[in-house]
């Protein structure tokens, strides 16, 4: 190309070229020098002398240094996801309410990783509504920061919408627990960097159990799983279900989902007290909530002290529990893991995703889809989880080192509903 | 000459009330975004449509608070035929589903004999149990790229679909209600049966109408719902008739019928969402926003109360 400067009478003839440069991200700039002719043209109907050359090494720089920004601020990264200051990020943490302990947990998991990251963070709450929960997630986009999601979603359902919004923010999220079938982070793109859970088997497995082994492997249960509509539940009853294949003099009197609900858990286990009576010797619940209603249903029958117990999640008070071996040592185990842990981690991945100190397109399909550790709380060992709600000393400082230390396997196979 | 009452007016001065103030103190948060505002139009998309039904339904003197759990089978029933059957099929299926309920409540109404409020009531436990029956609660998920667009995730230039759907659903219900012989029906049904019969209007069909037109827009609300979500969930819907007779009453609709307008109730629904996302961006809980939003709507609601004379 050359320079012109050339008066009205001759503008310049080049039109439908174009210059075009590549960053290393694959972004590509463009100048269209077509306008330039049309723009000389106009010029020259108005009579004034074109110095096109001047106009070409205007936009040429114009666009060389918008190039020369993304470049830099892609190399200075080092990954392939587009990448942004960390004063240009607000971290979203979504939980269904703020009163629950799992999800006061799971608040203050997120609110102490911000501040160690001296970044921002908002609760959004969803009050157990899809349409809330993504109402309050686009109003947090509206804000004008790039979003850091963790999202304990309502239900599996609700996560490709969230995708979407997350998307068109140009922000990184995480989902926890929950995911639709068909939908996959790496199939999702980048912005979707990972889905984590918990392995719901090795839970569902470790109340089953422990449950059996109080029950010298024989007896009839119940069994309370989650809400049908959950990956979670339908795991942790597989646990039980794989568990219980073991041990041929073991019935499963009957199964009825409580939905997650402590008084929906104690009503449930009435009915069923009322229609099994003293044929009912343990009983199996996906999680703490539900196992401390059906632990109240059978103190008001006056059958605690005769009946064994799990539950999942371990929750403060079943902790306590087991410390005390209440009722005749009723709670034998219970699965533990902190919304807490779940929070930050899920946050962190999501945040060295946005700030470029993890490539997403290089990561693992375990790190992309996986489950975390999860350990198996015991009278025996229940003490041990009473301080700092069984968080351990420096664990926060460890996980931001390496936002996938607890990380154990891949996707969780395997499901049952029940 | 019809005199001037500044209480027909209330929902629009609080409106303006409620803008200025998150506008003030949120400003700077984003809340004056246009993608915020669009936000606010996109949340209360859903409320407006089954408002602007519910508007017609009051005014005659009537009730539904069968629309939000109609809505939710709405929503299982399209994503159900557009797995099965394609497009079209999701469409009419899930306007027939509303309609369906819609002509249930208005025969038990208008041929039974029986109180709206006590048929509507019983509906809503009806159809939401079989909501749930139907999927185990489990989930249906749209990949229909076409639906998803039209009935909520796209937009047509800057303008969110679920925006055009509340507005082009306001703007035909108002000329019904204000230009249409039926709309006169509808007023004059809900403001003194006797004499609407005296003149020679068949309340009963009119009645009849009015719940079918509910139907049918919860009808489009569940497609809305499941268009926005790219899912269908028996749980969509839920406590979404309150909102909606709320928007209603706030627009200025008489709950004892035969007054009402469809401005006032669009304002009443965009006034509605536009407290619930402004008290969201303050980071308010659940439970403060719950507080502060049903105290702004019983202060709106009595400052729009007539004095008795």
């Amino acid at each position: 190309m050359e320079w012109y400067t050339g008066s009205t009478d001759t503008p310049p003839q080049i039109a439908k070229s174009r210059l075009i440069w590549t960053t290393p991200n694959g972004s590509v700039g463009r100048c269209s020098v077509r306008n330039i002719s049309i723009w000389s043209k106009r010029m020259s109907s108005a009579g004034k002398t074109v110095n096109v050359g001047l106009f070409l090494a205007r936009k040429f720089l114009t666009a060389a240094s918008f190039g020369a920004f993304a470049w830099a601020s892609v190399a200075h990264a080092g990954v392939s996801q587009p990448t942004y200051p960390k004063s240009d990020l607000l971290l979203v943490t979504t939980v269904i309410n703020a009163t629950n302990p799992y999800m006061a947990s799971w608040i203050q998991g997120s609110k102490d990783l911000a501040a160690k990251l001296g970044v921002p963070v908002e609760v959004v709450q969803s009050n157990g509504s899809s349409q809330t929960e993504l109402a309050g997630i686009q109003a947090q986009a509206a804000k004008g920061k790039k979003i850091v999601l963790v999202m304990n979603p309502v239900a599996a359902s609700n996560v490709p919408a969230v995708v979407q919004t997350i998307k068109s923010n140009g922000g990184y999220m995480v989902v926890w627990w929950n995911m639709p079938p068909g939908t996959e982070p790496k199939t999702s793109g980048d912005h979707f960097v990972a889905f984590g859970t918990y392995n719901g088997i090795t839970a569902g497995e470790c109340g089953a159990e422990h449950l059996m082994e109080a029950l010298h492997g024989k007896g009839n249960i119940i069994a309370l799983p989650g809400v049908l509509d959950s990956t979670v539940s339908q795991e942790r009853y597989q646990g039980l279900l794989d568990t219980l294949k073991k041990y041929p003099d073991a019935k499963l009197l009957d199964t009825q989902p409580a939905n997650w609900d402590q008084a929906i858990a104690l009503r449930t286990t009435q009915q069923l007290i009322a229609k099994y009576g003293d044929k009912i010797d343990g009983v199996w619940t996906a999680d703490d909530a539900m196992m401390l209603g059906a632990y109240q249903a059978f103190k008001q029958a006056g059958r605690a002290d005769k009946v064994k117990f799990s539950g999942e999640g371990a929750y403060p008070p079943v902790i306590d529990l087991m410390v005390k071996k209440a009722s005749n040592n009723a709670v034998v185990a219970s699965a533990f893991h902190r919304g807490y842990m779940a929070a930050a981690t899920g946050l962190l991945i999501a945040y060295k995703a946005a700030v470029g100190e993890i490539d997403v397109s290089k990561l693992t399909p375990e790190q992309r889809h996986g489950q975390y550790a999860v350990g198996c709380v015991t009278p025996e060992n229940a003490a041990q989880y009473q301080a700092n709600g069984g968080i351990p000393p420096g664990w926060l400082d460890e996980l931001i080192k390496n936002p996938f230390k607890d990380l154990v396997g891949g996707p969780v196979v395997h499901t049952a509903a029940p | 000459m019809v005199k001037f009452q500044w209480q027909d007016y209330v929902v629009y001065l609080f409106f303006g009330l409620v803008l200025v103030f998150f506008g003030i103190t949120l400003g700077n948060k984003g809340f004056l975004t246009v993608e915020n505002l669009f936000n606010i139009t996109r949340s209360t998309s859903m409320i407006v449509v089954m408002a602007v039904a519910m508007t017609f339904v009051i005014c005659c003197g009537e009730l539904d608070l069968s629309v939000g759990s109609t809505a939710g089978l709405a929503a299982l029933t399209a994503g159900y035929f557009l797995q099965a059957y394609g497009t079209v099929a999701g469409i009419l299926a899930a306007l027939l589903c509303g309609l369906v309920v819609g002509l249930a409540n208005g025969l038990f109404v208008t041929v039974g004999n029986i109180p709206s409020f006590l048929v509507t009531l019983g509906m809503m436990q009806l159809v939401r149990g079989l909501d749930m029956r139907v999927t185990y609660t489990k989930p249906i998920l749209i990949t229909n790229d076409f639906f998803n667009n039209v009935f909520g995730s796209g937009s047509v230039g800057p303008l969110p679909s679920l925006f055009i759907w509340s507005v082009l659903i306001a703007v035909i219900g108002h000329l019904v209600l204000r230009y249409t012989a039926f709309g006169r029906e509808v007023l004059a049904t809900g403001g003194n049966r006797t004499a609407a019969e005296y003149s020679g209007v068949n309340t009963k069909r009119v009645k009849l109408y009015c719940f079918l037109i509910s139907g049918a827009a919860a009808g489009l609300a569940g497609m809305l719902y499941s268009g926005m979500m790219q899912t269908a969930r028996y749980s969509f819907g839920t406590g979404a008739e309150l909102a909606v007779i709320a928007a209603t009453i706030l627009g200025g609709t008489s709950l004892f019928g035969g007054k009402g307008t469809i401005i006032g109730t669009f304002v009443g629904a965009l006034l509605i969402g536009t407290i619930n996302n402004g008290l969201i961006i303050m980071g308010l809980d659940v439970s403060e926003q719950n507080i502060i939003a049903g105290a702004i709507i019983i202060i709106a609601v009595a400052f729009g109360r007539k004095p008795v004379r």
